[in-house]
């Protein structure tokens, strides 16, 4: 008998689980349907956004991969954001290795921008998408003065807002190990920033 | 040396890193990244398919050397205990004589 068309309303996470582990690999892109979202929100916050569609996809092939030891103590979805962060992680440690991580100070015009927004005392003000952007750029250049692991506890309590029990959860890690990554690397951002700011004032 | 920035001005700080956090785009995934990402996915599965054939084939092929190499050692021993093993049909031929009965009972013990 020719088993039915997988749909991504009727079945549950675990029945298509077991299709796939059966053999019907079609069945996969129920899963990925259903939580490419969620990926894409996990993977969108901590790599480069150019580099954020291939981390997502390599979060499903290793999903699939180890398909076969997933167990439904919790639900698929947590499972996944675990992999997905681990594989953040991974692509991080990959960069810090190779060095490809741009260490290179601030543009003339980032420079500007911090020194204009120190004298303003970090207050938001006009022009919201530019400043957005700007932003973002400051805050990648600093992310980049930390080591990966001090870069996602950080992202994680700091900027996501997670508590240290769930990103230890989803790093793998004890809640200890989070704590003092999070305030070290808290610090070494504060010190980066300030001395951006520094160097503007100065320049 | 770094001056000492205001604990106020830095939590503003902080607090625009992180609302610049959340207001991240989100990557696109779309239907070509999907189409992508599942012709992978099925071209690993037909590998893990074609290995795991590949592997039970090598398993047969060795069982049957295994089984070769067992039989030929099972007749090279049969042959060998035909030949240069004790005679035992005199020794058994004696007890039979002296204990008739016990191999009788044996026989009925058997039967039944």
């Amino acid at each position: 008998m020719t088993p039915a068309p997988a749909t991504t309303t009727e079945i549950s996470d675990q029945a298509v689980i077991a299709r796939v582990l059966e053999g019907e690999t079609q069945a996969f892109e129920v899963l990925i349907e259903r939580y490419k979202y969620l990926v894409g929100a996990i993977v969108g916050g901590k790599v480069p956004r150019d580099q954020a569609p291939e981390v997502a996809h390599e979060v499903f092939i290793r999903a699939f991969a180890s398909l076969g030891r997933y167990r439904p103590l919790k639900p698929f979805g947590h499972w996944l954001s675990t992999l997905a962060v681990r594989t953040c992680h991974d692509y991080w440690r990959r960069c810090h290795g190779n060095r490809e991580v741009p260490l290179a100070a601030l543009s003339e015009q980032q420079q500007a921008w911090v020194e204009n927004q120190a004298a303003r005392g970090g207050q938001a003000g006009g022009q919201a998408a530019q400043e957005r952007y700007e932003t973002w750029e400051l805050l990648d250049w600093a992310l980049g003065h930390l080591s990966p692991g001090d870069r996602l506890a950080l992202t994680l309590v700091h900027l996501e807002g997670h508590s240290v029990a769930e990103a230890a959860a989803l790093l793998g890690w004890s809640t200890v190990k989070v704590k003092v990554r999070n305030f070290r690397a808290r610090g070494k951002l504060r010190q980066v920033i300030m001395a951006a700011m520094q160097e503007g004032k100065d320049g | 040396m770094v001056e000492p920035m205001d604990r106020r001005d830095w939590a503003g700080w902080e607090q625009r890193l992180r609302d610049a956090h959340h207001q991240r785009p989100e990557p696109n995934l779309g239907r070509e990244w999907q189409a992508g990402l599942m012709r992978e996915i099925m071209l690993r599965a037909d590998r893990s398919r074609l290995e795991a054939q590949a592997r039970g084939a090598a398993f047969l092929r060795l069982s049957w050397r295994f089984a070769g190499a067992a039989a030929v050692l099972a007749v090279a021993l049969g042959l060998y205990a035909q030949l240069c093993g004790p005679d035992l049909e005199v020794p058994t031929a004696g007890l039979v004589l002296e204990r008739p009965l016990g191999v009788a009972s044996l026989e009925h013990w058997l039967q039944s």
